[in-house]
């Protein structure tokens, strides 16, 4: 146990012990804002690219945070976490959810491949939809039965 | 597998959160364990069998296996 580290509710980085949040909140907004910089400059809404740009960092700002968080965060410093994760029930459900998932997003895809096979050439199939829809439904599935699993304890 | 994990945590006087803090696990762990609806890792199971004093097969024995979860680790 890490009975001798101080634990907080967010925990510190795993380098320099700084408080993870103080860093994942700036360097998420940062590569945020970034990444809004480059759409604007990319043209991706052509119409209004600093609105566009404005929008991308909006709504990449959460996830980003999330996402520097995950990487910079010390886990044996937060408060109530286990020491010993991977032989947690926790991560017994994980598995499975996370195989069950798998199992269908290959179902989705072998009939979302199927439909598409007997849509005609010129119908419009928008990539930049699709990719997001099967992620979500990754999302929803997994999310769905890790919830059963916890349900039922 | 059947358990008799929630006697011997009872014999102890401990509570679930402090059985989870001694292995390092989540309360959750327990509750599951006690349950019958979680099967411990070995290296979890050796642990709860060093801390009550007994052996693995004196804390585990066989029993119905439908719809659980099995522990890695």
């Amino acid at each position: 146990m890490h009975d001798q580290q101080v634990r907080t509710p967010w925990g510190t980085t795993k380098r320099g012990g700084f408080p993870a949040l103080g860093v994942a909140i700036p360097a998420g907004l940062a590569l945020a804002a970034a990444l809004g910089v480059v759409a604007a400059a990319m043209g991706v809404t052509e119409s209004n690219p600093m609105l566009g740009g404005v929008v991308f960092a909006f709504c990449l700002a959460l996830p980003l945070v999330a996402l520097v968080y995950a990487i910079v965060v010390d886990r044996g410093t937060i408060k109530g976490a286990a020491d010993r994760p991977e032989e947690s029930v926790e991560s017994g459900w994980y598995d499975r959810a996370a195989a069950g998932a798998f199992t269908d997003l290959i179902l989705l895809a072998g009939a979302g491949a199927t439909i598409l096979a007997f849509i005609p050439a010129d119908f419009p199939v928008d990539l930049k939809l699709v990719l997001p829809a099967v992620v979500l439904a990754c999302f929803a599935s997994f999310g769905i039965r890790y919830l059963v699993l916890q349900r039922k304890g | 597998m059947r358990n008799s994990v929630h006697e011997s945590r009872q014999r102890l006087a401990w509570s679930q959160q402090r059985l989870a803090d001694e292995l390092g696990v989540s309360r959750q762990t327990i509750i599951s364990i006690e349950r019958g609806r979680f099967d411990p890792s070995l290296p979890l199971a050796f642990r709860l069998a060093a801390i009550f004093g007994c052996t693995i097969e004196d804390l585990f024995f066989p029993g119905d296996d439908t719809d659980r979860t099995v522990g890695g680790g």
